[in-house]
């Protein structure tokens, strides 16, 4: 590197080599990394396999766990002793500030009472607002009008799209803990190359939508039970551009939404069965992942995971490893579910169309059904009076 | 990043104002966050700024001088100035930070992987949940 300004004596010729890391290097971020998880192993940490920022470490029935985010972590375990320990060694080996009891996280504010833990982004949200200039806006009942389909014209082109990729990239990061818009957004950023008039009003209406409640977030219930629970669903050719269909899904730890997905699927799919297939695939492999991270955690989780789906002729593919006309073209890699399914990880059962909560990932619902959804995904406002 | 770009006293003339609000008003308007070198080092209070960033950086050995060698290619770098405020807008200290630019950097000579893992938002949800059934403290 070349010396920095005032640290050059005259007439020398000399550069600086670096043996650490500077701030701006493209490397700084890894070199920390490294450093951190180093340090943490060499004190009896084990990194997790299945998300490479989580450390724990196991003695006996005590148990430790970091979970690391840049700069930023989270600490928690069942013995405070050596939560305290752990602090003392991080704050000795890299200064590290303890902020008390977690209250924000990557800007999501955190807070905890007796019936469990909320997570919301209320904040973010007026932030959002205020940026879109629609703090004193009408509130709206649901996200996105009932069945809407948007395409890719219809509209002019707008001026200035990079407002809109702003925006709808701020809303991504709001899906953090608003499962319910989802949907909208990930609908939204389909059109972040050349979006049109229509897709920023859209996108306004999904902001009248948060003005309605920017506290919403989501509850982590105490008295949870520990296993897992899946709902998977699909809709049907939902891309009038494209055809494909929507996978959407969304798996519980016990009443806790821990995670959700609504995706366009990656290839055409020749029925609706096929289609809810594919979900019912992409929410095995979820609850595969989460099972292994709750291992991580100290948790057991001894029967299979849940999976409901309201297609009958899917949970008969899943079931039957047999040999049908109409699924011979989907592709190998799918029928990993039928195999799980045997080893007892997963186990599918039926849920009627009306119940499926994953239904809130597919399509723009309407009102009632929108509510009832909604609740039971453990979204509360803590910011409304009751 | 850019000091001041549009300096308040271009805009706002001091003679309408009161005798103890102009002293106000030109105090702010000379706490200027230098963009170069240059501008700053004609500072005492940034001088003293610099001095101590280089001193830590020494002292972790950050790096160490030699000559440049043949055929190779030096990354650039350079200060930021910030002065950081108290939460009651007193001025709290005067900030140099020497910052390398990356974008002189060249992928496979200057560095391989820039790869770092972060948590997965999922992996947080799922740690927020257990911890409320087992009650664990949350730091």
């Amino acid at each position: 590197m070349l010396p920095p300004p005032g640290y050059r004596r005259q007439g020398e010729n000399t550069v600086c080599r670096l043996h650490k890391s500077l701030y701006g290097l493209k490397q700084t971020s890894r070199s920390w990394f490294r450093r951190f998880s180093c340090a943490i192993q060499e004190i009896g940490f084990q990194q997790s396999r299945d998300d490479y920022s989580l450390f724990t470490q196991v003695r006996g029935d005590s148990i430790t766990i970091i979970l690391l985010y840049v700069d930023d972590m989270v600490v928690t375990g069942n013995d405070e002793k050596a939560i305290n320990d752990l602090k003392a060694f991080l704050n000795s080996c890299f200064k590290i500030k303890d902020l008390g009891p977690l209250k924000y996280f990557l800007g999501i504010e955190v807070a905890r009472s007796k019936i469990g833990i909320t997570v919301c982004q209320r904040k973010y949200t007026l932030d959002i607002l205020e940026e879109a200039g629609l703090l004193g806006a009408k509130p709206a009942k649901v996200p996105m009008e009932p069945d809407l389909v948007l395409t890719d014209t219809g509209s002019a082109a707008l001026k200035d799209p990079t407002r809109y990729r702003h925006l709808v990239g701020k809303l991504i990061y709001l899906t953090i803990s608003r499962p319910e818009i989802m949907y909208s957004v990930n609908t939204l950023s389909q059109f972040m190359q050349e979006p049109k008039l229509h897709h920023l009003k859209t996108a306004h209406r999904l902001l009248h939508y948060l003005k309605a409640a920017p506290g919403q977030g989501l509850l982590f219930p105490s008295d949870s039970p520990l296993h897992l629970i899946g709902y998977c669903d699909a809709d049907w050719a939902r891309c009038s551009i494209t055809r494909r269909s929507v996978t959407g899904y969304c798996t519980f730890l016990g009443k806790s939404l821990v995670s959700w997905k609504s995706r366009k699927q990656t290839t055409i799919s020749r029925s609706s069965a096929e289609a809810e297939y594919r979900s019912m695939v992409a929410a095995a492999c979820e609850l595969t992942w989460l099972r292994y991270l709750l291992k991580d955690l100290g948790v057991s989780h001894p029967g299979p995971a849940k999976l409901f789906c309201d297609n009958q002729a899917a949970l008969h593919i899943a079931a039957n490893p047999v040999y049908h006309e109409q699924t011979k073209h989907i592709e190998l890699d799918s029928h990993t579910i039928q195999e799980r399914i045997q080893r007892g990880e997963v186990k599918t059962a039926y849920v009627q169309t009306g119940k499926q909560i994953a239904d809130l990932f597919t399509k723009p619902l309407r009102s009632p059904a929108f509510h009832t959804h909604l609740n039971k995904l453990g979204v509360i406002d803590i910011h409304t009076p009751t | 990043m850019f000091g001041t770009r549009y300096p308040l006293q271009r805009y706002v003339s001091y003679s309408g104002l009161s005798s103890p609000y102009r002293s106000f008003v030109s105090n702010i308007s000379r706490l200027v966050e230098p963009a170069t070198y240059e501008q700053a080092r004609h500072d005492p209070q940034w001088v003293a700024a610099m001095t101590a960033e280089i001193t830590a950086l020494e002292e972790n050995h950050t790096w160490s001088t030699v000559p440049l060698p043949p055929g190779q290619q030096p990354i650039g770098c350079k200060w930021v100035f910030k002065i950081k405020y108290k939460a009651d807008d007193s001025i709290e200290r005067y900030k140099a930070r020497l910052v390398a630019k990356e974008f002189t950097q060249r992928e496979g000579i200057d560095y391989k992987d820039t790869f770092a893992p972060i948590a997965k938002i999922t992996t947080v949800r799922c740690l927020l949940a257990v911890a409320a059934v087992r009650h664990w403290p949350l730091h």
